[in-house]
């Protein structure tokens, strides 16, 4: 039974704003019980995609199933079993914890003792107790965070959307944001669809999806990737004035005295993609040499995800 | 779906209570608005000083002069002895009128032409009005008991005036019932059209749309609050009103409560309309003051709708703000009841059944 299988399918899903093609015949299936993570730039068309399948947005074309149900078409059951947890953390300023709570509880339709039950729930969870009574404009940043995904997870859904959901959070409060969505889908079985485009954070998703230009370049594993995604080899070099070595390489590059696919700059190193390592070295160790360079001997290394975006949208 | 509509209610109320903008709006802006209109209507044409130049200085002179001092308005405050004295007076607005009698008034009387000439300070336009208002009823009244001794029949003194007379207390009871409508309107009207505005620019919006209720129950749940809150502001600028600036309750209070009601949801209704244009709650603001002005233009207010142009005055039937007005002054000044203004409280819940219609549609396609 695929309904089991899958917490999303899609298919063709599409969408045009006037002749703007925000998202262009998607498809992909979601676990059940995974973390699912979409990728892409600004603009790609991760945000369009995933308001189709919310609900928040008519598709063009193509359909959309959420747990089973067609989105299209009931989007009231679907809307009973997600939640849903957008970039700004959108809460009540002006109501406490416990009033934000209660009424998000209430309107997924809780109340009494079960009410009760799940906001002692969701204080827990996101280490709210004692901090009932507080506004929420008085929130920090990680707290309110960890706040929405509270009054997301309520109603008990069975999927959770995300939308860059760490987004000007600290890095500390992140990893513990973190933990929790393990915790979710680990003791809950919960489904996560998470947006991001944190390297990092994608590393730890089950299953990836890269979207560029409103299509999926790429899906799989984050280890599938990197050995199906990556065209050649990553070469990774320290060189001791990175500027004026991007320079001369990319001089090279264009005259035809370097043969590589891509150059691009990771802060003090410089990442190369070859499909001949060996050569590739020789002749980058020469430029440098000639341009006055100094640089530590250069690297053979396993492609970071953002190797492996890069090369797929290149 | 009432649960949940309830609970949005619920919500919106406590935001409501918090909100230190909307609180000064309805409890403090009304009280203060009224108290400065009441004083700007009432208290400024209470014994308003003039400067008489009396040529004349006959019995029938004098007893002008006892006709104006017997005004509220008037105060004669000094007797000059020629016209060219008048000036420094009104220049140091020491005097807001000045009245000359010409020599030979009695005598005139006979030839049927006398004339008594009225100087007013221009610049305080509403002041003067009122002031040669106040003196010209003087001078008819003694124009009509001289008449009726003498059996006269021209026109007796002739005085140049354009504005009728109205008792005072007519005209800021005119005002102030108008004021404490527009209160309202307000109100409704913000309160309605900020409402689901602030949600869309706080990103709230879309964690609703997101949940299982239904767009009815959230544009419903919207309403209501609106619909509470300035029907509470009601009772309260009415008992300011009717209390505070002694404004007579001569009709029935049920009666005026229900049809008020009945144009908070009108008005609700546009306030809604607008939150379905409006991106920003500045925007909707802007909205609503294009609005006001539109109302009040057509309301009655400033400009009586009987003198505007034929289409201005059918699309006045549009705006329910015109309609209550006819309400409110016919309740409370007139004790009018359902048999005089069954016209108006028709023409209110059509208007109110439309303007919630429209909002209605216009929202649930802005919402999907």
């Amino acid at each position: 039974m695929t309904e089991d299988t899958f917490a999303i399918q899609t298919e063709k899903l599409s969408k045009r704003f006037g002749h703007f093609v925000a998202v262009n015949s998607v498809t992909f299936n979601v676990r059940r019980g995974t973390i699912f993570g979409f990728l892409g730039p600004n603009g790609a068309g991760k945000t369009t995609t995933m308001r189709m399948l919310l609900g928040l947005l008519r598709p063009s074309g193509g359909k959309a199933k959420i747990l089973g149900y067609d989105v299209a078409h009931q989007p009231r059951a679907v809307k009973k079993r997600i939640g849903y947890m957008s970039q700004r953390f959108s809460l009540y300023d002006d109501l406490t914890v416990e009033e934000n709570l209660l009424f998000f509880g209430r309107t997924y339709g809780l109340r009494g003792a079960r009410l009760r039950e799940r906001i002692q729930y969701a204080l827990r969870m996101a280490d709210l107790i004692g901090r009932e009574q507080t506004p929420g404009r008085e929130l920090a940043g990680g707290f309110r965070q960890r706040m929405a995904l509270g009054a997301a997870i309520l109603h008990d859904p069975e999927l959770i959307f995300l939308d860059e959901p760490t987004a000007g959070v600290d890095p500390v409060s992140r990893r513990s944001f973190w933990e929790l969505l393990y915790q979710l889908v680990n003791d809950e079985g919960v489904t996560i669809f998470v947006t991001t485009h944190y390297m990092d954070e994608a590393e730890q998703c089950q299953e990836l999806a890269f979207i560029h230009g409103g299509q999926i370049v790429a899906q799989g594993s984050p280890a599938d990737l990197k050995v199906t995604l990556m065209r050649g080899v990553v070469i990774e070099l320290t060189p001791d004035d990175p500027p004026e070595a991007m320079r001369l390489l990319k001089e090279a590059s264009a005259a035809g005295a370097l043969r590589v696919d891509d150059i691009a700059l990771y802060g003090a190193q410089i990442h190369l993609v070859a499909q001949d390592a060996a050569q590739a070295q020789q002749q980058l160790a020469e430029v440098l040499t000639t341009g006055g360079v100094q640089f530590d001997p250069p690297d053979v290394i396993r492609p970071s995800l953002e190797d492996v975006f890069l090369s797929a949208i290149r | 779906m009432l649960f949940r509509i309830g609970n949005l209610v619920q919500k919106e109320l406590w935001q409501l209570t918090r909100d230190v903008t909307i609180l000064i709006m309805i409890l403090i802006g009304p009280v203060l608005q009224l108290t400065l209109i009441a004083r700007a209507t009432t208290q400024g044409f209470h014994y308003q000083p003039i400067v008489v130049v009396d040529q004349d200085h006959s019995a029938l002179s004098r007893r002008i002069v006892d006709a104006f001092n017997n005004t509220e308005e008037l105060r004669v405050v000094a007797f000059l002895d020629s016209p060219d004295q008048i000036d420094p007076w009104l220049d140091r607005t020491q005097a807001v009128m000045a009245v000359t009698i010409p020599a030979g008034l009695e005598a005139e009387l006979a030839r049927g032409t006398p004339q008594i000439q009225l100087l007013v300070d221009g610049t305080k336009s509403a002041g003067a009005s009122y002031a040669i208002g106040a003196a010209t009823g003087a001078i008819n009244s003694i124009a009509a008991g001289q008449r009726a001794a003498t059996g006269g029949e021209l026109p007796f003194l002739n005085v140049r005036t354009q504005v009728r007379f109205n008792p005072t207390l007519n005209i800021s009871f005119f005002v102030i019932s108008a004021q404490l409508g527009f209160i309202i309107y307000q109100v409704a009207l913000i309160v309605a059209a900020l409402g689901l505005t602030r949600e869309r620019e706080l990103g709230t919006l879309e964690q609703l749309l997101v949940t299982p209720m239904r767009r009815v129950e959230l544009i419903i749940g919207k309403a209501i609050p609106a619909v509470i809150v300035a029907s509470l502001n009601f009772i309260i600028v009415f008992l300011i009103v009717n209390q505070g600036f002694e404004l007579p309750m001569r009709g029935s209070f049920a009666l005026l409560f229900l049809l008020s009601v009945l144009f908070i949801v009108a008005e609700v209704g546009w306030g809604l309309m607008i939150s379905a244009f409006s991106h920003t709650q500045q925007q909707a603001v802007l909205f609503v003051f294009v609005l006001a002005m539109t109302d009040v233009a057509f309301s009655g207010y400033t400009v009586p709708v009987e003198r505007l142009p034929q289409v201005m005055q059918w699309i006045a039937q549009l705006f329910p703000f015109q309609h209550y007005l006819q309400i409110l002054r016919g309740v409370m000044l007139r004790g009018a009841d359902l048999s005089s203004l069954w016209p108006q409280a028709i023409a209110l819940v059509m208007l109110a059944i439309a303007s919630s219609g429209v909002a209605l549609f216009a929202l649930r396609r802005r919402l999907d």
